[in-house]
């Protein structure tokens, strides 16, 4: 108590001339800068509550002079050193100016070296004899008669004396204590050290200035020294003298936290600011200092960073001793994570709470702070894609800045630390993606001056969506409670599992002592977020619609197919949708990407025919994508199909390009059309898509073409879900106006003159002109024989048996009767093919089936033979595909196994052929054609020579 | 009547008929004598209608009153042969080996529709074999459907009231496949002289003739002269249809 109040008392003393003082100039050209920086620590235990000192020394000139004044001075802690301030007795600044702050305040000792007075160096302006006690100088400014340690130096060399001043008689001349012992000339140096003793001062807790977490002050009467405490963005904290007072003349400065400031030990320095009554009786022990709690080996690093007056400034470090003994460091971590809402397969909000208690026992160690934090979220708990909707990311400038933009916050964040009274409060922002980290998440919390910039990132696995926020390399700050507020609504960031059930969450946090723990939160998932029971099954019932733009028959208009789920149900694995009857796609006008560009998705706008839109995620705001769709080549086994290729952008997110093959199949009999999906993506990114929605829309310019037959038809699919059944789908699809399509179509004949009964029999060609796309298509189609011509029992009898289905590979040679092309519109080839005879048993009349081949599409045009009473014999072809055609060639050639016999030439004779054609509408053509004879003499061909043609106007009616 | 227009005759009647036509419970067989004289050479006519139902014809033996046989030395003064006539059809047989005209109703099954096909039938003398007198028949069908068809009957010799038996083996048609097989339900024929004409050169010139007949025994047998038809099926089943032509009247 003594020491203490002695040194306050030679500092009052002291500051009553330092003003006068310290406005000299300096001596000496050094630069202001640290001469000394240490830091140092009672003890390295990890967690513990030592007293720590932190001691620096300005640069002085020749005479002990400061070089500048001294304005600020910051040390930076090592990460992990703290103090508990806001468990002290804050006292008010007014208080303290009066200097009556409490002891319970106290939390360490300030001691400064303050310069009482200034060095100098001044030349004698006259010749001072020996035994003389005045000295004539240029000034005596500086000269500091009343000072406790006023020695002055005369003279330099071997009559160097040291002598006491006295008085400072005048501005020019000063009168020593005692005779000079040499004589000492005009010009010979009269030099002063400058006095700088160190003043222990208590270092008191004050209320923070604005913008501060702590305000520590030591008072010097007149002067006051602050020091104003923050906290860095990585969490380390900053102690800084702010704009120290010119009088004070700091040379060096030692700053002496306590660990426990009620400890004993610091009674004699534990006073009030008079420095008197000083002792800790009464007061509550508790730990200021915490020592960090990692044990790495690294001793830790001060920084010191000095500033003058002058705008001056120097950096210095120092180093003090590693901490140790992590391993008697405990914590017991808990977890919470709840949602918004329980109710399955929607978005909700979740409210995640790391809690850490924090050990408070005074002498007891520090709960270790958290280095690493993960939580996974319950499996099923995923991203939700209808956060995208309007998202933006917040760059790294802009965080660091604390401008991430409105509209990449997607919650808030609180932080409790012991360090601070208040939580530090902020949002939480989605962060630019990075080559390494798709999906990151930035905090920025902040409150009492102290702002906080926590990255981390989401890992969201990549087969099952489940998601696991990680904050690694957290600030070594301890915290009570880090909560995280992951807003709700449609837009909400995270989606709930689409199952019922409880849901567990786990977290495995790590300490920077090294501990770990794995605590876990259940919560459970209903219906309705009332907590009602789920069903049994899961539904899946998708809305299926279809349908053309426009409802014209026979026109082009692009055909759209969607199919949307909702919330709750099964997610949709894959479609086969069957097209309606004449819906047909005029392929020809496409060019059918390759491979591998089809595989890649790659292909080129050539190729497109369309586009497919996806909507993703739960709630009513999913994502929608949408993305082309192009016709490829053969895929899968069949002849066509088409590639969907979605570049998956969601808000920030690129995830990537998701390519969906389908196969285009074609009935051989009806020509309908199938579209068949693969296995849609389920998960893109580790985003589960929870795909609510698919419209493909087949909307290239003249591309789809209606139906010309008005029936009322249906557009059926099969919706198969993920692990669960398959649906079947129906959306009406009809047309109107069938009946006033064009259908005008031209039929020819011919047939060789030489005919027989036996051997080659007779041959016969007939071809059908249409109008193709701008015309209604054939409905059926029936052709009698001329009267001259008859089917030949040897060739009837080697007809493809009843029961094979691949004509191709199942019939005999002989079956083979002939032969056919048909050019349409849809195909860019004619499909060609064989005429095959085949029978039916006795269920069916004997058909002439058209087995046509061309771009990978197998048709099948089945014609009935039948004989009527007059032995008129027809082939009808009554069941033709509503597919525009633009012509059927169909050749009976003569030949050992010709369908058709002759009793004899042909030649010379006039031959019919009665035809009735009608369309898809119902419009008939109906006439009989006059079959040209080929290979006859002009005298055989004399009774034929017209021309071949209608015997009679064609007619058509409808 | 040329046997062209014996086809067209029958081709009005001809029809397109569905497979469960009615028809008569039991086959029937019918006989001729043209002229019908006794002691003078004729022309036999002969035919038959089958059951109604029955599968396939392959047999028909036909039993010719005694006396009837014998006597037709110059029909068939040619012959001709299965081959030539399957490879070449009727214009491979000279017009000598001509001994008869006939027509035929052949059931073709097409699917769920049967037709009713008229054919021609000529019938050819064809080389003896084993001393048995050999007729070859080819049948000939151009609508609805072009067909033909050509088998060979043997005569043999019988005792009793029959003097002979013309057997006749008929050979599958075969219809599409998968379907029944034609099958002959209906037949007309005359085996003689009527409307035969026969070629040959005397002198360096052609000398057309009409070729004898059967021989129309001087005595009638009670009854009439007797005529007998055992029809064998594909199913194996027989039935057995018999006639009598009335004694003519004495001049």
């Amino acid at each position: 108590m003594h020491e203490m109040t002695t040194r306050l008392r030679a500092s009052l003393a002291a500051i009553l001339v330092m003003g006068a003082l310290l406005a000299l100039p300096g001596i000496a050209s050094a630069q202001f800068g640290i001469s000394s920086f240490s830091t140092t620590t009672s003890s390295p235990q990890a967690g513990g509550h030592p007293d720590l000192t932190a001691s620096f020394a300005l640069n002085t000139d020749s005479v002990g002079n400061p070089i500048e004044q001294l304005k600020n001075a910051t040390v930076v802690l090592p990460p992990g050193v703290l103090g508990d301030a806001q468990s002290f007795e804050r006292c008010a600044t007014r208080t303290f100016d009066q200097l009556k702050c409490r002891p319970a305040s106290q939390i360490g000792v300030f001691e400064g070296s303050f310069i009482i007075c200034r060095g100098v160096d001044i030349p004698l302006e006259a010749t001072a004899e020996a035994g003389s006690k005045i000295l004539t100088l240029s000034n005596t400014a500086g000269m500091c008669a009343a000072a406790p340690d006023n020695a002055i130096t005369i003279g330099t060399g071997a009559t160097a004396e040291t002598a006491r001043l006295a008085y400072v008689l005048s501005p020019t001349t000063v009168e020593l204590q005692q005779p000079l012992e040499f004589t000492h000339a005009a010009g010979e140096p009269v030099t002063h050290i400058a006095e700088t003793p160190r003043v222990p001062l208590p270092l008191m807790n004050l209320q923070p200035s604005p913008g501060h977490i702590a305000t520590f002050g030591a008072s010097l009467l007149l002067a006051n020294i602050f020091i104003q405490v923050d906290m860095r963005p990585d969490g380390r904290l900053t102690a800084t003298i702010t704009e120290a007072s010119t009088l004070l003349g700091l040379q060096s400065a030692a700053l002496n936290l306590w660990g426990v400031p009620a400890d004993p030990s610091h009674d004699a320095l534990h006073c009030n600011m008079w420095g008197i009554e000083c002792g800790t009786d009464g007061l509550p022990a508790t730990s200021f200092t915490t020592y960090p709690t990692k044990c790495d080996g690294a001793p830790l690093e001060n920084e010191l960073t000095v500033e003058s007056w002058r705008g001056a400034s120097s950096r210095s470090t120092s180093t003090e001793a590693a901490p140790t003994g992590c391993n008697s460091l405990q914590m017991s971590p808990s977890l919470s994570v709840v949602p918004g809402s329980t109710q399955e397969d929607s978005p909700a909000g979740y409210n995640v709470d790391v809690n850490v208690p924090q050990q408070a026992e005074p002498y007891g160690l520090a709960t270790p702070a958290l280095e690493h934090v993960s939580v996974a979220l319950p499996p099923g708990t995923s991203l939700s894609p209808g956060l995208a909707n309007g998202l933006q990311a917040c760059s790294e400038d802009q965080f660091a800045e604390g401008s991430c933009p409105d509209a990449s916050k997607v919650g808030t964040a609180e932080i409790a630390t012991p360090v601070l009274a208040q939580p530090l409060t902020g949002g939480i922002y989605i962060g630019a993606p990075t080559a390494s980290e798709k999906y990151r998440l930035f905090a920025r919390v902040s409150g009492d001056g102290v702002t906080l910039n926590l990255a981390g990132r989401v890992e969201a696995n990549e087969q099952t969506g489940q998601l696991t926020a990680v904050f690694d390399h957290a600030p070594q700050l301890p915290f009570s409670d880090f909560r995280l507020n992951l807003f709700g609504g449609p837009g909400a960031a995270l989606a709930n599992p689409q199952s019922c059930g409880v849901a567990t969450s786990t977290a495995e946090l790590t300490s920077y002592g090294g501990q770990s723990a794995s605590p876990s939160s259940s919560f459970t998932v209903d219906a309705n977020d009332q907590g009602g029971a789920c069903p049994a099954s899961k539904p899946f019932a998708p809305n299926f619609t279809a349908g053309s733009s426009s409802p014209a028959a026979g026109a082009f208009s692009p055909f759209t197919l969607t199919i949307a789920r909702a919330d709750g149900e099964r997610n949709l694995e894959t479609f086969d949708a069957q097209l309606p009857a004449g819906l047909v796609g005029l392929l020809k006008s496409a060019a059918p990407c390759l491979e591998p560009q089809a595989a890649q998705g790659s292909c080129p706008a050539s190729a497109r025919v369309g586009t497919a839109t996806i909507g993703a995620g739960a709630g009513s705001q999913p994502l929608y994508i949408s993305g082309p769709v192009y016709l490829t080549g053969p895929y899968g086994g069949a002849p066509f199909g088409l590639v969907t290729v979605i570049n998956v952008v969601a808000g920030p997110f690129n995830l990537g390009t998701v390519v969906v093959r389908s196969r285009i199949t074609v009935n051989p009999r009806t020509l309908d059309l199938s579209i068949a999906s693969d296995p849609l993506p389920q998960i893109v990114g580790g985003i589960p898509l929870r795909l609510r929605a698919l419209s493909v829309s087949l909307d290239r310019p003249r591309f789809i073409l209606n139906p010309s037959n008005c029936a009322a038809q249906s557009v059926t699919a099969t919706l198969s879900s993920i692990q669960g059944p398959s649906v079947d789908a129906s959306a009406p699809f009809d047309v109107v106006g069938c009946s006033s399509l064009p259908f005008a179509p031209k039929l020819s004949a011919s047939t060789p003159g030489r005919a027989s009964s036996q051997g080659n029999g007779a041959g016969l060609d007939i071809a059908i002109a249409t109008a193709g796309a701008t015309a209604a298509a054939m409905k059926s189609a029936t052709i009698t024989l001329p009267s001259a011509m008859h089917p030949r029992l040897s060739t009837i009898q080697h007809a493809c048996p009843p029961g094979v289905t691949d004509l191709q590979s199942g019939c005999p040679a002989e079956s083979v009767v002939g032969s056919a092309v048909v050019s349409t519109p849809v195909l860019p080839a004619p499909l060609t093919g064989a005429v095959y005879l085949v029978a039916h048993g006795g269920t069916r009349l004997p058909s002439l089936v058209m087995v046509l081949h061309g771009d990978g599409i197998n048709v099948e045009l089945d014609g009935s033979l039948s004989i009527a009473h007059s032995g008129a014999v027809s082939a009808s072809f009554l069941t033709l595909p509503d597919a525009p055609i633009e012509s059927l060639k169909l050749n009976l050639p003569r030949g050992r196994h010709s369908i058709l016999g002759a009793a004899g030439d042909l030649c010379g004779k006039s031959l019919g052929l009665p035809y009735s054609l009608t369309s898809q509408g119902a419009t008939k053509a109906k006439a009989t054609a006059r079959v040209a004879i080929s290979g006859c003499t002009s005298a055989e061909g004399k009774s034929s020579a017209h021309k071949a043609g209608h015997s009679s106007k064609k007619r058509a009616r409808r | 009547m040329s046997s062209r227009w014996l086809s067209l005759a029958i081709c009005a009647a001809c029809a397109i008929a569905p497979a469960s036509a009615t028809a008569a419970e039991h086959s029937s067989l019918n006989a001729s004598f043209s002229p019908d004289k006794l002691a003078k050479a004729t022309t036999v006519g002969i035919g038959f209608q089958l059951k109604s139902g029955a599968t396939p014809l392959t047999r028909l033996q036909l039993r010719l009153p005694t006396g009837v046989t014998a006597g037709f030395n110059t029909l068939g003064l040619e012959t001709c042969t299965l081959a030539g006539l399957e490879a070449r059809g009727s214009s491979a047989c000279p017009s000598n080996a001509l001994v008869g005209l006939g027509h035929a109703v052949v059931a073709v099954p097409l699917g769920s529709q049967q037709l009713l096909e008229p054919v021609s039938i000529k019938m050819f003398m064809a080389p003896a074999a084993n001393e048995h007198t050999v007729f070859l028949f080819y049948a000939d069908g151009s609508a609805p459907v072009i067909d033909r068809l050509v088998f060979q009957s043997v005569l043999f010799g019988e005792s009793g009231i029959f003097g002979g038996r013309l057997d006749t083996a008929i050979p599958p048609v075969a219809g599409l496949p998968g379907s029944p097989d034609a099958s002959v339900i209906s037949m007309q024929a005359e085996i003689g002289p009527k409307s035969l004409r026969y070629h040959t050169h005397s002198h360096g010139r052609t000398v057309t003739f009409t070729p004898e007949g059967f021989d129309v025994p001087a005595r009638c047998p009670r009854g009439g002269f007797p005529f007998s038809g055992t029809f064998t099926f594909a199913d194996g089943s027989e039935e057995t249809a018999t006639t009598r032509v009335s004694c003519p009247r004495t001049p």
